[in-house]
């Protein structure tokens, strides 16, 4: 699987969401999915597929998909 | 009661009178009175009287949170009974980018570790209204488990709403606190 779609499922699975919520806009205080229990269990999951250990700073930081995929970057994961 | 504490990147201070109207403002904003007990507007005057009540008064303990070399929200020990090992916690954070992430969870692993490991209790207990979906999974996640029996409360709620009973047990909280706890590198 390609590290896009990782992400995406990495979302959906975590969130509880269908597939046509996860978009670039998506930011965690537009929907009430994403509170601060499902952004630790989307931490988890995205520290388990990817297989990085987030900076706490960058925890804090992911604050919407399109960031997510800016965090990634940093660790060399190309969303 | 120790007026200073640091854990998990966050310290708690205990309040002063020159964090009031700090502490005021965040207290009567929207986004935080909405999800209290006692959805009263607070003057300075209620709030200097209810101040002034905790000097002397061991079985309360307000303490500002501090994050990053900021202020960010407040949280507290209220019914501090120390022959039951028992207290009701409280917090709230008020910067919205704090709210919804990982940092909800230092400001609630300092508070719990103080009043398990500080103090020497046994058992926390609280309340959440049933509308307030992510407070309740937020303390599932901490360890919580929902009871039926009423536990004294520290106010009455003027809010015709639901309030679902939560107990937190050490032993339950270390487990719940352990795999979310490997997060927090600082």
């Amino acid at each position: 699987m390609m590290a896009a779609e990782k992400l995406k499922q990495a979302f959906v699975k975590s969130l509880a969401v269908p597939e046509s919520v996860i978009t670039d806009s998506l930011e965690y205080n537009s929907i009430k999915e994403w509170d601060s229990t499902a952004h630790m269990i989307l931490i988890a999951e995205l520290e388990d597929v990817f297989d990085v250990m987030l900076d706490t700073d960058d925890i804090i930081d992911m604050s919407s998909y399109a960031k997510a995929k800016e965090i990634l970057r940093k660790y060399d994961i190309d969303c | 009661m120790s007026t200073y504490f640091q854990r998990y990147g966050v310290t708690i201070k205990t309040l002063t009178e020159s964090d009031l109207e700090m502490v005021r403002n965040w207290r009567n904003s929207p986004e935080i009175a909405q999800h209290m007990l006692d959805q009263s507007y607070i003057t300075a005057d209620m709030q200097r009287k209810w101040f002034n009540g905790l000097v002397n008064d061991n079985s309360r303990a307000y303490w500002v949170a501090w994050f990053k070399g900021e202020p960010i929200g407040v949280v507290s020990l209220v019914n501090i009974n120390r022959s039951e090992g028992t207290a009701e916690p409280g917090m709230y954070i008020y910067p919205q980018q704090y709210r919804n992430n990982i940092v909800p969870f230092c400001v609630a692993f300092i508070l719990n570790d103080y009043a398990f490991d500080e103090l020497g209790l046994s058992l926390l207990y609280g309340k959440i209204f049933t509308d307030n979906e992510a407070s309740v999974r937020f303390h599932e996640k901490c360890g919580y488990v929902q009871v039926n029996e009423r536990k004294p409360s520290h106010e009455m709620t003027n809010v015709p709403k639901q309030l679902l009973h939560y107990e937190l047990k050490e032993a339950n909280y270390k487990s719940a606190r352990d795999p979310i706890a490997r997060f927090i590198r600082y």
